[in-house]
């Protein structure tokens, strides 16, 4: 059908099925759902930008609407695209604090010991949901004692005597929050005999600060980004990253949400699963598995971005090669947390409705622990349920030989 | 990725297809753009709308998907999609021998092979099993027309009262009036609070009528919300289904989703099949809109019509988006100006050989199948058939790839 607007809502029929698997509908009878907000409400803001409701506010983000739909319609997209040009909303100490994460990250693995102890202390956590809104509940990802990029940086010359190179963006959960994860993927890399290397100059992707309202500092550094995987990729570098939200960011927000030509390195842009998952079927690379390793039963839990990418299996085919892993894959469902999102104290509530099945779930599957691509999940489900949750690859680097 | 068998397409058709393969040890992936048309279904099932379906559809046109697989296997295919359904935790009433009649969500009595459990049904379009009928509705509910189900009612004999009901949740859904729907509301009566409360509705506020009718919205996760219902009320309850979505749709959907993955079976969600590698007359690899390459030995093709995708049309033309296979499309106009009588359009689709393998250019491709609403020579809606077709012509594409 030929595409008269900026987006695509014209191809929407009305059908309602976004509306029925979108997980806050669901759970919030103030939402009115994605249709209402999407492609319903823009026809109305077209006319007139008064008809923008404040209420997709309540949005998480997630983007289920977009993989449910049967007409191809960015629902999700539209969404988003609306809060930036309309929403009365301006973001408040709280979101700056939420979005910044590598401003905030860089100063908190300073002290992090300190920093860690003091986000523990449940006076603290009401404090903050006083002075901030963030709810008193969510408990804080513990922040790491120096970064992964100064771990990185002592590995330069070992990592330069491969003849294959990568590009990682690790992200800034991996800089600040889990430079292991960061580790793990230099092992399997280097087992793979591949070198791993920095972008010339990393920034968060931006998402935090796309959905808190910061949008002009989101483009300046998505524009760096792009300009830091260029020069990558015109080193014949592939730029992969562990995060599925990260990726998701790279290579389809940029241009979605905020206009960003990105097409002429978005092939190049990889999820480190399906990068690694892709090296060892093409028949010329291997990894050597430990057979003493124990036995361990993995569930798999599907984040929302990598539906939207459409690459889950990617993930779950990875883990199914490694011999002692025995794999569950659990009804791919949102968590509830959507990034930060769950952090807000208005959002708590509807965050943990969102995820109870998916609790439940973990739970009753009996697993030894969950895996996962995404860390806001990660956060969520180790809250929320008894399990650790590891990313793909740090599973499977401890069962490499 | 590698599979033996890559399905295009996630509705009733390849589903039924998938299960089918997988069951039978074959590793098989579903790619699926969005959800499908059974969304917008009964949740009933037809096989052709006369008396006698079977005797009808040996007297069809050859070019007649039917045609193509013989009366006598239309029937054991019918029978095997009943079981799988079955096997999917759908159970149905019906049978292929003379079909029933079930209620629409306008009130009319329509033909019908396998209806759901817990419907309104009837032997034939003249009478129904009972003689009184309380209509119990959600309170600002749209999808539901109370007046003409009460209306049809009692043009066939049936004395009817009218009730609506509220609860506190379906309330503050009414804040957002255009989106207080079919799901909205099931997923309310999956609450156990609001299972005891309409309970208590049911029976004290719908007088002594035989049955109480209710639009087709109880339990959206749940299975044995009617069951509680009819057990702690003590009334007889019937649903009606609603305009779409359909909750009974959803479900059967998702319990063939699910058993087709517990079978070992992979659906790529949300992403559609753009481009495809071919090597001499056989498919290699298909490509999705996503970067995903999947290679099989064999690929169906069972995307649906104009909905799904499976087609497209301009105004001088229809085609097949991804692989340029061969369609029959009406010779003169697309549609006739009386919007009920049959369109012609709807009879357009993938030209196959008596094996479902489509042409291309009057050849078949050798590992390419098509099923489903994607096919030509039959209208789903005028016939009635178009879950019989899909079902049956998924069965005979898997017994070839089983056959093979």
């Amino acid at each position: 059908m030929k595409q008269y607007s900026e987006n695509n809502f014209e191809q929407c029929t009305k059908c309602t099925v976004c509306t029925t698997y979108c997980p806050v509908a669901a759970v919030n009878p103030l939402y009115p759902g994605p249709k209402h907000s999407g492609p319903d409400g823009e026809r109305l803001r077209l006319k007139s930008p008064q008809f923008f409701d404040e209420s997709l506010n309540m949005c998480l983000n997630c983007k289920r609407c977009e993989v449910a739909c049967p007409s191809d319609v960015r629902i999700g997209d539209i969404i988003q695209s609306a809060r930036i040009k309309y929403s009365a909303k301006k973001p408040g100490l709280r979101e700056f604090t939420l979005a910044n994460t590598d401003l905030v990250g860089s100063v908190a693995t300073l002290a992090a010991p300190v920093v860690n102890a003091t986000l523990g202390l449940k006076p603290v956590r009401h404090i903050v949901e006083g002075v901030m809104n963030i709810d008193h509940r969510r408990i804080f990802p513990k922040y790491a004692f120096g970064t992964f990029e100064g771990w990185m940086r002592k590995q330069r010359k070992a990592q330069a005597k491969f003849a294959k190179q990568v590009a990682y963006f690790h992200g800034c959960y991996v800089n600040y929050n889990n430079p292991p994860l960061g580790q793990a993927f230099v092992k399997v890399l280097n087992a793979l005999g591949y070198g791993v290397q920095l972008l010339e100059n990393e920034k968060c992707c931006g998402v935090a600060l796309i959905s808190n309202g910061f949008i002009n500092k989101a483009t300046k550094q998505a524009k760096s980004n792009l300009e830091s995987i260029r020069k990558a990729t015109s080193k014949g570098l592939d730029v992969v990253a562990t995060s599925s939200t990260c990726t998701f960011t790279l290579r389809d927000e940029y241009e979605h949400l905020l206009g960003l030509e990105n097409g002429d390195v978005r092939d190049n842009i990889d999820l480190a699963c399906r990068y690694i998952y892709n090296l060892l079927s093409d028949g010329n690379n291997t990894l050597k598995f430990n057979p003493e390793a124990p036995r361990i039963k993995v569930a798999y839990h599907s984040p929302c971005h990598l539906e939207r990418l459409g690459w889950t299996h990617y993930s779950i085919e990875l883990l199914k090669l490694i011999p002692n892993v025995e794999l569950v894959k659990l009804d791919s469902q949102c968590c509830g947390i959507a990034g930060t999102y769950g952090f807000k104290k208005e959002n708590y509530a509807t965050s943990q409705a969102i995820g109870e099945s998916l609790f439940t779930a973990i739970e009753a599957s009996g697993c030894d622990l969950v895996a996962t691509d995404c860390e806001t999940c990660k956060w969520q489900i180790e809250m929320s349920t008894t399990k650790k949750v590891l990313h793909p690859i740090e599973i499977l680097a401890s069962f490499l030989l | 990725m590698r599979f033996d068998t890559v399905i295009i397409g996630g509705g009733l058709s390849a589903l039924v297809c998938g299960i089918e393969l997988a069951r039978n040890g074959k590793r098989v992936a579903v790619v699926a753009k969005g959800h499908s048309s059974l969304h917008f279904s009964s949740g009933s099932f037809g096989l052709y709308n006369a008396e006698h379906p079977l005797k009808a559809i040996a007297e069809l046109a050859p070019t007649h998907p039917y045609s193509k697989i013989g009366v006598e296997r239309v029937e054991a295919l019918a029978a095997k999609a009943t079981e799988i359904l079955n096997v999917a935790g759908v159970s149905t009433n019906g049978t292929i021998e003379a079909n029933h009649y079930i209620m629409t969500p306008t009130g009319a009595l329509r033909p019908c092979w396998l209806s759901l459990e817990g419907t309104v049904t009837a032997a034939s379009d003249k009478s129904l099993d009972f003689k009184s009928a309380a209509i119990l509705y959600p309170e600002g509910f749209l999808d539901f027309y109370t007046q003409f189900v009460s209306d049809e009612l009692q043009g066939l004999g049936v004395n009817t009262s009218l009730h609506s009901f509220a609860l506190p949740e379906l309330s503050i859904r009414r804040n957002n009036p255009t989106e207080m729907r079919s799901v909205a509301v099931a997923r309310a009566l999956d609450k156990e609070e609001n299972i005891l409360a309409l309970a208590n509705i049911i029976s004290h506020k719908t007088g002594d009528a035989e049955v109480v009718i209710m639009p087709s919205v109880l339990g959206f996760v749940k299975s044995d919300v009617q069951s509680r219902l009819e057990k702690i009320s003590g009334k007889r309850i019937l649903t009606v289904p609603t305009l779409p979505p359909s909750v009974e749709g959803i479900k059967v959907e998702r319990a063939l989703r699910t058993t087709f993955e517990r079978m070992g079976g992979v659906i790529f969600n949300g992403q559609t099949v753009v481009s495809y590698a071919k090597e001499e007359n056989v498919v290699a690899t298909v490509t999705t809109d996503k970067y995903v390459t999947l290679t099989a030995e064999e690929f169906v093709l069972s995307a649906g019509s104009f909905i799904g995708g499976g087609l497209e049309s301009d105004r001088n033309s229809i085609v097949e988006p991804v692989f340029g296979v061969d369609v029959a499309a009406p010779q003169g106009e697309f549609t006739t100006r009386d919007i009920f009588e049959p369109q012609p359009f709807m009879s357009a689709g993938v030209v196959t050989d008596n094996s479902f393998k489509a042409l291309c250019g009057g050849t078949p491709i050798d590992n390419l199948y098509a099923c489903g609403a994607i096919l030509s020579g039959f209208n789903g809606v005028k016939e009635g058939c178009g879950a019989g077709v899909a079902m049956v012509t998924a069965l005979e594409v898997a017994e070839n790839i089983l056959n093979k």
